[in-house]
Protein backbone atom coordinates (compact mmCIF):
# COMPACT_ATOMS: atom_id res chain seq x y z
CA UNK A 1 0.00 0.00 0.00
CA UNK A 2 1.36 3.41 -0.99
CA UNK A 3 1.42 6.15 1.64
CA UNK A 4 -0.80 9.00 0.50
CA UNK A 5 0.08 12.62 1.04
CA UNK A 6 -1.20 14.02 4.27
CA UNK A 7 -4.51 15.77 3.70
CA UNK A 8 -3.72 18.80 5.85
CA UNK A 9 -0.43 19.64 4.20
CA UNK A 10 -0.67 23.43 4.09
CA UNK A 11 2.23 23.97 6.45
CA UNK A 12 4.15 21.21 4.77
CA UNK A 13 3.64 22.88 1.41
CA UNK A 14 4.83 26.16 2.89
CA UNK A 15 7.93 24.47 4.24
CA UNK A 16 8.47 22.78 0.88
CA UNK A 17 8.37 26.07 -1.01
CA UNK A 18 10.49 27.82 1.58
CA UNK A 19 13.11 25.22 0.85
CA UNK A 20 12.71 25.78 -2.87
CA UNK A 21 12.98 29.52 -2.36
CA UNK A 22 16.09 29.11 -0.28
CA UNK A 23 17.66 26.89 -2.90
CA UNK A 24 16.72 29.33 -5.65
CA UNK A 25 18.21 32.20 -3.69
CA UNK A 26 21.40 30.28 -3.03
CA UNK A 27 20.83 30.10 0.70
CA UNK A 28 23.08 27.60 2.40
CA UNK A 29 22.64 25.70 5.61
CA UNK A 30 19.75 23.71 6.95
CA UNK A 31 17.09 25.49 4.92
CA UNK A 32 18.71 24.44 1.67
CA UNK A 33 19.34 20.85 2.65
CA UNK A 34 17.36 18.44 0.48
CA UNK A 35 15.58 16.88 3.42
CA UNK A 36 14.56 20.15 4.98
CA UNK A 37 11.45 20.43 2.88
CA UNK A 38 10.19 17.08 3.97
CA UNK A 39 11.25 16.99 7.57
CA UNK A 40 9.03 17.50 10.55
CA UNK A 41 8.34 21.22 10.65
CA UNK A 42 7.54 21.50 14.33
CA UNK A 43 3.77 21.65 14.06
CA UNK A 44 1.95 19.05 16.10
CA UNK A 45 -0.77 18.60 13.50
CA UNK A 46 1.52 18.42 10.46
CA UNK A 47 4.10 15.82 11.34
CA UNK A 48 3.54 13.97 8.05
CA UNK A 49 5.16 16.05 5.31
CA UNK A 50 5.42 15.52 1.58
CA UNK A 51 8.35 13.44 0.41
CA UNK A 52 9.45 15.14 -2.80
CA UNK A 53 9.61 13.20 -6.04
CA UNK A 54 12.83 13.13 -8.03
CA UNK A 55 13.27 15.32 -11.12
CA UNK A 56 13.37 13.77 -14.57
CA UNK A 57 17.02 13.22 -15.50
CA UNK A 58 16.78 15.06 -18.82
CA UNK A 59 16.17 18.63 -19.79
CA UNK A 60 18.00 21.49 -21.44
CA UNK A 61 20.94 23.19 -19.78
CA UNK A 62 21.17 26.97 -19.82
CA UNK A 63 24.41 28.84 -20.60
CA UNK A 64 24.57 29.59 -16.87
CA UNK A 65 24.89 25.86 -16.21
CA UNK A 66 21.42 25.50 -14.70
CA UNK A 67 19.70 22.38 -15.99
CA UNK A 68 15.97 22.69 -16.45
CA UNK A 69 14.56 19.29 -15.52
CA UNK A 70 11.55 19.65 -17.77
CA UNK A 71 10.55 19.87 -21.39
CA UNK A 72 8.16 22.00 -23.40
CA UNK A 73 5.93 19.46 -25.13
CA UNK A 74 3.13 20.40 -27.44
CA UNK A 75 2.05 21.01 -31.00
CA UNK A 76 5.20 22.21 -32.80
CA UNK A 77 3.11 24.45 -35.03
CA UNK A 78 2.14 26.56 -31.98
CA UNK A 79 4.18 29.60 -31.00
CA UNK A 80 2.99 31.13 -27.74
CA UNK A 81 1.77 34.70 -28.24
CA UNK A 82 3.73 36.62 -25.60
CA UNK A 83 6.90 34.65 -24.84
CA UNK A 84 7.15 33.79 -28.55
CA UNK A 85 8.30 30.32 -27.56
CA UNK A 86 7.55 27.51 -30.00
CA UNK A 87 6.39 24.19 -28.55
CA UNK A 88 8.79 21.34 -29.14
CA UNK A 89 6.62 18.41 -30.26
CA UNK A 90 4.25 15.73 -29.04
CA UNK A 91 6.79 13.09 -28.02
CA UNK A 92 8.21 15.00 -25.07
CA UNK A 93 7.43 14.00 -21.51
CA UNK A 94 5.22 16.64 -19.85
CA UNK A 95 6.19 15.35 -16.42
CA UNK A 96 8.87 17.06 -14.37
CA UNK A 97 9.09 14.08 -12.00
CA UNK A 98 10.58 10.70 -12.75
CA UNK A 99 9.51 7.24 -11.58
CA UNK A 100 5.94 8.41 -12.05
CA UNK A 101 2.79 6.66 -13.26
CA UNK A 102 -0.59 8.30 -13.33
CA UNK A 103 -2.78 11.08 -14.63
CA UNK A 104 -1.12 13.98 -16.41
CA UNK A 105 -2.58 17.17 -17.86
CA UNK A 106 -0.76 20.07 -19.43
CA UNK A 107 -1.90 23.50 -20.59
CA UNK A 108 -0.36 26.60 -22.08
CA UNK A 109 -2.88 29.38 -21.50
CA UNK A 110 -2.91 32.89 -22.93
CA UNK A 111 -5.11 35.83 -22.08
CA UNK A 112 -5.06 38.92 -19.92
CA UNK A 113 -4.96 39.81 -16.24
CA UNK A 114 -5.78 42.93 -14.27
CA UNK A 115 -3.30 44.10 -11.68
CA UNK A 116 -3.88 45.86 -8.38
CA UNK A 117 -2.31 48.89 -10.08
CA UNK A 118 -5.28 48.96 -12.47
CA UNK A 119 -3.18 47.95 -15.48
CA UNK A 120 -4.04 45.18 -17.90
CA UNK A 121 -1.28 42.68 -18.57
CA UNK A 122 -0.83 39.89 -21.08
CA UNK A 123 -0.81 36.54 -19.28
CA UNK A 124 0.79 33.29 -20.43
CA UNK A 125 1.13 30.01 -18.58
CA UNK A 126 2.68 26.59 -18.72
CA UNK A 127 0.78 24.57 -16.11
CA UNK A 128 0.83 20.84 -15.46
CA UNK A 129 -0.90 18.60 -12.94
CA UNK A 130 0.32 15.10 -12.12
CA UNK A 131 -1.45 12.62 -9.87
CA UNK A 132 -0.44 9.06 -9.25
CA UNK A 133 2.26 6.74 -7.99
CA UNK A 134 5.82 7.93 -7.66
CA UNK A 135 9.02 6.76 -6.05
CA UNK A 136 10.05 9.52 -3.71
CA UNK A 137 13.49 10.83 -2.93
CA UNK A 138 13.54 8.41 0.02
CA UNK A 139 13.12 5.43 -2.35
CA UNK A 140 9.60 4.67 -1.16
CA UNK A 141 6.70 4.24 -3.55
CA UNK A 142 4.02 6.80 -2.75
CA UNK A 143 0.87 8.44 -4.12
CA UNK A 144 0.71 12.17 -4.63
CA UNK A 145 -0.51 15.15 -6.59
CA UNK A 146 1.85 17.77 -8.00
CA UNK A 147 1.61 20.87 -10.11
CA UNK A 148 4.21 22.42 -12.36
CA UNK A 149 3.92 26.18 -12.16
CA UNK B 1 2.97 31.89 -15.10
CA UNK B 2 4.14 35.08 -16.71
CA UNK B 3 2.79 38.59 -17.10
CA UNK B 4 3.93 40.80 -19.93
CA UNK B 5 3.58 44.52 -20.42
CA UNK B 6 1.35 44.81 -23.50
CA UNK B 7 3.09 48.00 -24.63
CA UNK B 8 6.69 46.89 -24.60
CA UNK B 9 6.13 43.14 -24.68
CA UNK B 10 8.58 42.78 -21.81
CA UNK B 11 8.04 40.22 -19.10
CA UNK B 12 7.28 41.95 -15.80
CA UNK B 13 6.16 39.09 -13.52
CA UNK B 14 7.20 35.42 -13.27
CA UNK B 15 5.27 33.25 -10.83
CA UNK B 16 6.87 29.85 -10.33
CA UNK B 17 7.26 26.95 -7.95
CA UNK B 18 10.97 27.36 -7.24
CA UNK B 19 13.74 24.83 -7.69
CA UNK B 20 14.70 22.30 -5.06
CA UNK B 21 18.36 21.49 -4.49
CA UNK B 22 17.61 18.08 -6.06
CA UNK B 23 16.81 19.93 -9.29
CA UNK B 24 13.07 19.37 -9.01
CA UNK B 25 11.90 22.19 -11.19
CA UNK B 26 8.93 24.50 -10.51
CA UNK B 27 6.95 21.57 -9.11
CA UNK B 28 4.88 21.78 -5.93
CA UNK B 29 2.74 19.30 -4.00
CA UNK B 30 -1.02 19.67 -3.86
CA UNK B 31 -3.73 18.06 -1.80
CA UNK B 32 -4.99 14.99 -3.63
CA UNK B 33 -8.56 16.26 -3.60
CA UNK B 34 -7.53 19.39 -5.53
CA UNK B 35 -7.88 17.36 -8.74
CA UNK B 36 -11.04 15.76 -10.05
CA UNK B 37 -10.91 13.60 -13.18
CA UNK B 38 -13.97 12.23 -14.97
CA UNK B 39 -14.44 8.49 -15.13
CA UNK B 40 -13.63 8.41 -18.85
CA UNK B 41 -10.54 10.58 -18.34
CA UNK B 42 -11.70 13.16 -20.86
CA UNK B 43 -12.29 16.04 -18.45
CA UNK B 44 -10.55 17.29 -15.34
CA UNK B 45 -10.84 20.16 -12.90
CA UNK B 46 -8.06 21.46 -10.66
CA UNK B 47 -8.79 23.80 -7.74
CA UNK B 48 -5.92 25.14 -5.66
CA UNK B 49 -6.16 27.73 -2.91
CA UNK B 50 -3.34 29.96 -1.71
CA UNK B 51 -0.38 27.90 -2.79
CA UNK B 52 2.91 29.40 -1.65
CA UNK B 53 4.88 30.42 -4.75
CA UNK B 54 7.82 32.55 -5.81
CA UNK B 55 7.73 35.74 -7.84
CA UNK B 56 10.92 36.14 -9.89
CA UNK B 57 9.72 39.07 -12.05
CA UNK B 58 11.63 37.72 -15.05
CA UNK B 59 12.65 34.23 -16.12
CA UNK B 60 15.51 33.04 -13.90
CA UNK B 61 16.05 36.51 -12.46
CA UNK B 62 18.06 36.58 -9.22
CA UNK B 63 15.48 38.66 -7.35
CA UNK B 64 12.69 36.67 -5.68
CA UNK B 65 9.81 37.47 -3.38
CA UNK B 66 7.16 35.16 -1.92
CA UNK B 67 3.57 35.14 -3.09
CA UNK B 68 0.41 33.10 -3.02
CA UNK B 69 -1.40 31.61 -6.01
CA UNK B 70 -4.97 30.36 -6.24
CA UNK B 71 -6.13 28.79 -9.46
CA UNK B 72 -8.92 26.90 -11.15
CA UNK B 73 -8.14 25.01 -14.35
CA UNK B 74 -10.45 22.90 -16.46
CA UNK B 75 -9.45 20.47 -19.20
CA UNK B 76 -11.79 18.93 -21.75
CA UNK B 77 -10.40 16.47 -24.28
CA UNK B 78 -11.14 17.43 -27.88
CA UNK B 79 -9.42 14.57 -29.67
CA UNK B 80 -8.87 10.85 -29.41
CA UNK B 81 -6.30 9.35 -27.08
CA UNK B 82 -3.10 8.52 -28.95
CA UNK B 83 0.12 6.84 -27.87
CA UNK B 84 3.08 9.09 -27.07
CA UNK B 85 6.68 8.47 -26.06
CA UNK B 86 9.30 5.83 -26.84
CA UNK B 87 9.68 3.88 -23.57
CA UNK B 88 12.98 2.68 -22.09
CA UNK B 89 14.59 1.96 -25.47
CA UNK B 90 15.82 5.55 -25.43
CA UNK B 91 18.18 7.05 -22.86
CA UNK B 92 16.58 8.20 -19.59
CA UNK B 93 17.64 11.73 -20.48
CA UNK B 94 15.80 11.60 -23.79
CA UNK B 95 12.66 13.77 -23.88
CA UNK B 96 10.76 10.76 -25.24
CA UNK B 97 11.70 8.50 -22.29
CA UNK B 98 8.08 7.97 -21.31
CA UNK B 99 4.94 6.19 -22.47
CA UNK B 100 1.58 7.88 -22.51
CA UNK B 101 -1.90 7.89 -23.89
CA UNK B 102 -2.77 11.54 -24.37
CA UNK B 103 -5.63 13.42 -25.95
CA UNK B 104 -5.40 16.98 -27.18
CA UNK B 105 -7.64 19.12 -25.00
CA UNK B 106 -9.04 22.59 -24.50
CA UNK B 107 -8.32 24.25 -21.18
CA UNK B 108 -9.69 27.33 -19.46
CA UNK B 109 -8.30 28.83 -16.28
CA UNK B 110 -8.63 31.47 -13.57
CA UNK B 111 -5.69 32.74 -11.51
CA UNK B 112 -5.31 34.96 -8.47
CA UNK B 113 -1.86 36.00 -7.31
CA UNK B 114 -0.99 38.08 -4.28
CA UNK B 115 2.43 39.26 -3.19
CA UNK B 116 3.79 42.12 -1.09
CA UNK B 117 2.79 45.31 -2.91
CA UNK B 118 1.03 43.76 -5.91
CA UNK B 119 -1.73 41.36 -6.87
CA UNK B 120 -3.44 40.37 -10.07
CA UNK B 121 -6.47 38.43 -11.23
CA UNK B 122 -6.84 36.79 -14.60
CA UNK B 123 -9.64 37.88 -16.90
CA UNK B 124 -12.27 35.71 -18.54
CA UNK B 125 -10.31 35.39 -21.79
CA UNK B 126 -7.70 32.99 -20.43
CA UNK B 127 -7.68 29.69 -22.33
CA UNK B 128 -5.45 27.35 -24.30
CA UNK B 129 -6.96 28.57 -27.59
CA UNK B 130 -3.72 30.38 -28.50
CA UNK B 131 -1.61 27.73 -26.78
CA UNK B 132 -2.03 24.02 -26.34
CA UNK B 133 -3.41 21.47 -23.89
CA UNK B 134 -3.36 17.71 -23.53
CA UNK B 135 -4.41 15.17 -20.93
CA UNK B 136 -4.21 11.46 -20.24
CA UNK B 137 -2.12 8.89 -18.43
CA UNK B 138 1.62 8.37 -18.56
CA UNK B 139 4.52 6.57 -16.96
CA UNK B 140 8.25 7.11 -16.90
CA UNK B 141 11.44 6.11 -15.09
CA UNK B 142 11.12 2.90 -13.10
CA UNK B 143 7.57 2.41 -14.31
CA UNK B 144 8.73 1.84 -17.88
CA UNK B 145 10.14 -1.59 -17.05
Amino acid sequence: MEPRLHKASTISRRRFIQTAAAAAAGVTGSLAAPAAGVAWDGGDEHRMAVVPPKPIPGGPTLPSGLQIHGWQPGDPTVTLPFSHSTLKGFDLDPSTITDFRGFSALAYHAGTATGSDGATYDLETHMTVLQGSYIGSDGTRRFGTFSFI
Amino acid sequence: MDLFDPGSGSQVHDINGGILSSGLFWTLPLDDDALRVSRDGRSAVLDVEELQVIESFRLFAPTNTPGTLSYHIEWQATGAFVDRGKDATVAPTDPAAFLASFAVARSTAEFDVSEFGFSFTSNADVSSDRGFAEMGRERNGAFLT
